[in-house]
């Protein structure tokens, strides 16, 4: 990997110069002591919205007095909704009086959570019913456990739609093929009217055939394709609207790198539409691809259809030159390439685009900021593996499992121990971030520093512990706060995860608890299997993926690994964490339905319902007017 | 050669002398209360007083079996004998100064009873064993030292709590509220299922806050901490940190050595950590 060292602006790259991470010290002040932060400057704020005005240090409370689901306006919505198609269908629906024989959820308060990262000026509308009392510039409360379920959240369903639909092909090998088999010249020319023909058939339109149906462009207007390529001139000579420029999506020391890594190459990015997608699985996206590519190139440079040449031709946009974002999963899980499950944890990091936003590059040393990448990419991380994969697809069933993992972009508690401990590292080594000599003893400390922090910080303020009332959120947060923080400090994605695990042991020998039952087994073997060479235990954290066996149901933690793998790459000067090819297909947020540059904002969006998802069928359907049966005309509710 | 003894935990505080004390099968626990068998069995919800257990094979010596020099070495237990049915029991304990917690439970019972299957999660043990001999366990687990009749409760299912603050009466959250205070005594309305008791259980008093801060086998940070301020922001070595900070330390470098080079193990020190690097940066 390019090892360019940042700048302390991080906008000017010295070219060539491969970065010693002994040789720019961070610019601390000498003589300077560390002292200790407070355990939350928000914690105020954050108690007052869950819990209001209460004493946040006492142990006690009162409890059961709170009228159970209707002191939420999510769930009291939900069951009127719910009354209303049980009188339309004549079977019994959502009742929340089912609950545990009778007693309804709310017996506690159910708290309101804030999205880290959403702030006021991100919200769609002033002040709704749903979410009053925001405070400009300190965030928006008051969002509902509800309100990040996965079905219930728009963006997160697009972020995962979003990955499974892209189909990235390399474009040299059918360019040369082209030009050997057919004897065509590609020409910047040709290629412009190749990527219109393209954008022409690969949702809507038919290109060669005659006389067949076509699509209404509306249902399929996020579908597209662009191009990238490390080659300035070959940039240049490209219709700029179906190239991504390097240049102007990346700040100068990343672009160097990623030019430098894809060099001549031409790349094609495909996104197929988010309706084909929800029909069937991310393997579609390359056959997709690869049909309608066939098509424009048949169109686009007359190549006769149907002789075997073409058949060859086919074979090579199908299957030559293909990055997956995801790998074909095992039988027994069932899907194709490109789903969610099969994302290298590396691949999720580079996914993440948050390291080129100003917030990630005025950084914690005036460079790069990779806390900032860390809990960014840690997010979608966490969504899309446990509560997308994990929870919605191979456990099965929608309800309950946000919670095991929205801890990690709610209420800014991430961030707290996060940067304590690389402010800390950074005063102690006298250093600055990606600097710190990534030693086991190194680690070890940095890991008690911040595991001391989240502990003292639980048994000081029991509502703090309330608030994540299951241990395996409180693990998690504790065990990614500590790689976030070793991963920043020594750029070491295995340190950072290492210590991961030792934090299994001091949450261990502390509480006499941890998480989930499954964590006995991964976490606590996990420091012993970092360190092996079988393939099955010991691989780079960043091409391990959710089948790989320590991980195969490890619940919750494994978006806490995808942050890890972004936050030390860019903490030691890299530009991407394990392929920029993956890095450069998802940089065109211009186009993409999800932000990937700030994937909190956009959740946090959707939980306002704020967020505007692809591949909606309103264009065809009845105006939706309430009711299972209100949109079916008359003629059909007489045959029911 | 001095005879080995084991050791359970290391003694260097109150906290884990109280760990050691439960897990060390050599102490008797000091029995705090007797529950009548009716109001015991109707709070673990599995058999009525007086029922017969259900079986799910016929007894061990009808059931002629075959010869095994295994079955000479480890005996029966009660319930394997008569072939009753297996049965669960879930423990819940509060993070507030709990007399016991998950993982030393698990500890406590390999230590002290067979046969049994334990799994720890944050809030709760659930143990698995024949019916009778579940019956004995459950009566270590809720008539001895091990339980506070406010920090440790007998839920069957629902078991969230345990990091919730206390109520008034510093009695752990219960959604299903199957137990209330009547007086200074905890009674039991609802089985461990929440299915409402016919005659509530009263199962006495639990021991004062300052008390239950002298049993508890929880490092806190309002109570005895574990890792200190001082030893982390200002690194100490193995041998000035607590007892239990060098149990944690050392269980981390010798599963990681183990894995990397057991060669290592015997360098294990923590001045040779400096030379020690994991792997050449890349």
């Amino acid at each position: 990997m390019s090892q360019t060292r940042t700048s302390k602006e991080n906008t000017v790259v010295e070219e060539g110069r491969y970065w010693d991470p002994h040789a720019v010290k961070g610019n601390i002040e000498k003589g300077k002591t560390w002292e200790r932060m407070s355990i939350r400057d928000d914690c105020g704020n954050m108690f007052k919205s869950k819990f209001g005005d209460i004493d946040f240090t006492s142990k006690n409370t009162e409890y059961y007095r709170f009228n159970g689901v209707m002191q939420s306006k999510r769930k009291s919505e939900a069951w009127e909704i719910a009354k209303r198609i049980t009188r339309e269908r004549g079977i019994p629906n959502y009742n929340p009086d089912l609950h545990l024989h009778g007693v309804q959820m709310g017996q506690r308060m159910l708290q309101t959570y804030k999205i880290t990262g959403l702030e006021r000026e991100w919200a769609g509308a002033e002040d709704t019913p749903a979410h009053p009392g925001w405070v400009p510039g300190t965030g928006i409360y008051g969002i509902e456990m509800d309100d990040v379920n996965y079905e219930n959240n728009m963006a997160m369903q697009q972020s995962r739609d979003d990955i499974s639909r892209t189909s990235i092909n390399g474009m040299n090998i059918p360019h040369e093929t082209i030009e050997r088999r057919f004897g065509k010249e590609v020409t910047p020319e040709t290629i412009n009217t190749y990527m219109e023909m393209l954008n022409h058939n690969l949702g809507a339109g038919a290109l060669i055939q005659e006389h067949v149906t076509e699509t209404n462009p509306e249902l399929v207007k996020d579908c597209y394709a662009i191009m990238f390529t490390g080659d300035d001139e070959v940039a240049d000579s490209i219709d700029p609207c179906f190239i991504t420029n390097i240049d102007t999506h990346f700040p100068e020391y990343q672009a160097v790198q990623l030019k430098d890594q894809i060099k001549d190459k031409i790349y094609q990015v495909c996104r197929i539409p988010t309706m084909a997608l929800r029909t069937s699985d991310g393997g579609l996206a390359r056959a997709w691809v690869g049909q309608q590519a066939s098509l424009a190139f048949v169109g686009a440079y007359d190549i006769p259809a149907g002789d075997a040449v073409t058949s060859d031709f086919v074979f090579t946009i199908k299957h030559g030159d293909v990055v997956f974002t995801g790998t074909a999963l095992p039988y027994r899980r069932a899907q194709r390439v490109n789903s969610i499950g099969g994302v290298p944890y590396g691949y999720y990091a580079d996914i993440c685009q948050s390291s080129r936003t100003p917030e990630a590059i005025k950084g914690l040393d005036g460079g790069i900021d990779p806390v900032k990448v860390t809990v960014e990419a840690l997010t979608p991380g966490c969504v899309l593996t446990d509560q997308g994969w994990l929870h919605n697809y191979l456990a099965g069933g929608s309800s309950s499992w946000a919670s095991y993992v929205m801890s990690v972009y709610t209420d800014e508690v991430l961030e707290d121990p996060s940067y304590y401990g690389a402010d800390w590292g950074m005063h102690h080594y006298k250093c600055g971030v990606g600097e710190v000599p990534n030693t086991l003893k190194n680690g070890m400390q940095i890991a008690e520093v911040v595991g001391q922090h989240f502990l003292a910080s639980y048994d000081l303020y029991p509502a703090m512990c309330e608030t994540h009332f299951g241990g395996s959120q409180r693990f998690l947060l504790q065990c990614a706060a500590i790689g976030a923080a070793t991963g920043a400090l020594t750029g070491d994605t295995d340190l950072g995860q290492t210590m991961w695990m030792y934090n299994t042991h001091i949450e261990k020998e502390h509480c006499m608890r941890l998480g989930f039952y499954g964590h006995d087994m991964q976490d606590q073997m996990g420091c012993g299997h970092n360190a092996s060479y079988r393939s099955d235990q010991g691989s780079p954290y960043e091409l391990r993926n959710m089948n790989f066996p320590d991980q195969a149901m490890h619940v919750g933690h494994v978006g806490g690994y995808v942050g890890i793998c972004g936050g030390s790459a860019h903490a030691r000067g890299a530009a991407y964490s394990t392929n920029p090819v993956i890095k450069l297909a998802f940089a065109d947020h211009e186009h993409i339905q999800f932000d990937w540059r700030y994937p909190r904002r956009e959740y946090g969006r959707g939980a306002l319902h704020d967020f505007m998802p692809a591949g909606e069928r309103t264009v065809v359907c009845p105006a939706y007017a309430g009711g299972i049966t209100a949109n079916i005309p008359p003629m059909y509710e007489k045959k029911r | 050669m001095a005879k080995y003894e084991r050791q359970y935990y290391n003694k260097g505080d109150q906290i884990s002398r109280n760990r050691q004390r439960i897990m060390d099968p050599k102490t008797k626990l000091e029995k705090l209360r007797t529950i009548p068998d009716e109001g015991f069995l109707s709070i673990l919800g599995h058999r009525n007083f007086g029922e017969a257990y259900k079986a799910v094979h016929p007894p061990l010596s009808e059931l002629g079996e075959p010869e095994d020099p295994m079955r000479d070495l480890v005996p029966p237990t009660e319930g394997a004998k008569a072939g009753d049915k297996m049965d669960t029991l879930v423990m819940t304990d509060s993070v507030y100064d709990s007399p016991i917690a998950v993982y030393l439970r698990a500890w406590m019972l390999h230590n002290r009873a067979r046969g049994l299957d334990t799994g720890c999660y944050s809030g709760r043990n659930t143990i698995e064993m024949r019916a009778r001999d579940l019956e004995d366990i459950g009566r270590l687990l809720l008539e001895t030292e091990v339980c506070d009749v406010r920090r440790n409760h007998l839920r069957q299912m629902t078991c969230t709590g345990h990091s919730c603050r206390l109520d008034q009466d510093g009695l752990m959250f219960d959604a299903m509220r199957r137990t209330k205070m009547e007086g200074t005594d905890v009674v039991y309305v609802k089985s461990g299922f929440g299915i409402s008791l016919d005659k509530p259980v009263n199962i006495g008093k639990g021991v004062s806050d300052e008390e239950l801060k002298k049993r508890s086998s929880i490092y806190r940070y309002d109570n005895i901490p574990n890792l200190l301020l001082e030893d982390v922001v200002d690194p100490k070595p193995d041998e000035k940190v607590s007892e239990t900070t060098q149990w944690g330390r050392r269980i981390m470098r010798q599963r990681l050595y183990g894995n990397l080079n057991p060669e290592l193990i015997k360098e294990d020190a923590y001045e040779n950590l400096e030379q020690l690097e994991l792997k050449p940066r890349y």
